[in-house]
């Protein structure tokens, strides 16, 4: 299940070296230059980079796929209409799932105010890559869906997202320490669901 | 991460989306509407506070199309900074058509007074200066994030071609 080193002392995305995360946040940063120059290409461009990263987190957080695309296209135009104003590109990984936490926030709030549906438990789209990480992927992503949002989100930004403690913390609008402290909480709870399945 | 299989109905969605926020004639269209409108807005209140003999009737014709001249000045000015943002080429180009449009303000108060008071300089003429410095600014502060964009682009290039 540790697909990630323990976040107490980890602060980096797994399975990215130090180098490979600098080349993913410059390659970040260098859309994000280019779409505030207003670029029309840089914009298809970073579609085809976030938008299906952006999809499967927010299937992940709600845990209802038929309303993710919807919410995708709400977050993009938040992105469009924010992009100028971004002042530090690098952290533009960190804005992006800011703008998306507040839009799944602001729905899952509408959602609890209504009246609740059964969510699709089933519904992550499947994963291709390594093979021993997409098993350990599928176990945390089955356990996921059975922990409350707050705990859901926190856990697929850092596991699944690749996120570090720092980028959580600005996605949040949280300390590290609090974020640090909910991770272990959320980590806790997930194991608790795995072993109590496995014992069923 | 980027290497996962694609949506293709969604990505149709999100390039859409980026079509309409980004076109070019809609975001030209805001940028010479709000142009237009500040321009009306302008000439009116200088007519309203320069001439004194304005008839009440006309007076108050003159101030409900002041007013609506200055909804349409707010109403672009929300467009180009929320639904149609002005990203850095185009505030460059926005910022073009703004001296252009004070300048041509300037030289019709110009030629208006030279026709009527055979005077170069009236307060009209002072009032088109002042745009024309408002918008010189404007356009050296959109160059300068350009440029300080366009480094930034070229740093992040060299950068990713050097690994």
């Amino acid at each position: 299940m540790d697909t990630r080193t323990d976040p107490a002392h980890a602060d980096t995305p797994p399975h990215l070296g130090d180098d490979a995360l600098d080349n993913h946040t410059r390659a970040d940063a260098l859309l994000a230059v280019r779409c505030q120059l207003g670029e029309r290409a840089a914009f298809d461009d970073l579609i085809r980079r976030w938008a299906q990263p952006l999809r499967r987190h927010v299937v992940r957080v709600t845990g209802n796929s038929d309303a993710a695309d919807e919410l995708v296209q709400d977050i993009w135009l938040k992105v469009l209409q924010g992009i100028g104003r971004l002042q530090e590109p690098a952290k533009f990984r960190a804005w992006l799932f800011g703008i998306a936490h507040r839009r799944v926030m602001d729905r899952l709030r509408e959602r609890y105010a209504a009246p609740t549906h059964d969510t699709e438990l089933d519904s992550i789209p499947g994963e291709t890559i390594d093979l021993d990480l997409a098993l350990d992927m599928r176990e945390l992503e089955r356990g996921l869906q059975r922990l409350p949002p707050v705990e859901r989100e926190v856990l697929s930004l850092f596991y699944l997202d690749e996120l570090s403690l720092a980028e959580i913390a600005q996605v949040l609008a949280l300390p590290t320490g609090t974020v640090k402290s909910r991770l272990f909480r959320a980590r806790n709870l997930l194991r608790h669901q795995l072993t109590g399945e496995s014992h069923d | 991460m980027t290497d996962s299989p694609t949506r293709p109905a969604l990505e149709a969605a999100l390039a859409q989306l980026t079509e309409q926020a980004l076109s070019r004639g809609e975001v030209a269209g805001h940028v010479a509407l709000t142009l237009f409108a500040a321009a009306m807005a302008v000439l009116l209140g200088l007519l309203l506070t320069t001439e004194p003999g304005i008839p009440m009737r006309t007076n108050i014709a003159f101030w409900a199309m002041l007013a609506i001249a200055i909804s349409w000045v707010a109403y672009g000015l929300r467009v180009l900074s929320r639904r149609r943002p002005l990203l850095a080429n185009r505030e460059v180009v926005a910022g073009r058509m703004a001296l252009l449009f004070s300048a041509a303000f300037t030289v019709s108060t110009m030629a208006v007074g030279w026709v009527n008071a055979g005077i170069f300089i009236t307060p009209a003429t002072w009032l088109g200066a002042t745009m024309v410095a408002v918008a010189v600014g404007n356009l050296a502060r959109a160059m300068w994030r350009r440029s300080r964009l366009q480094s930034l682009r070229e740093r992040l290039e060299r950068e990713l071609a050097a690994r």
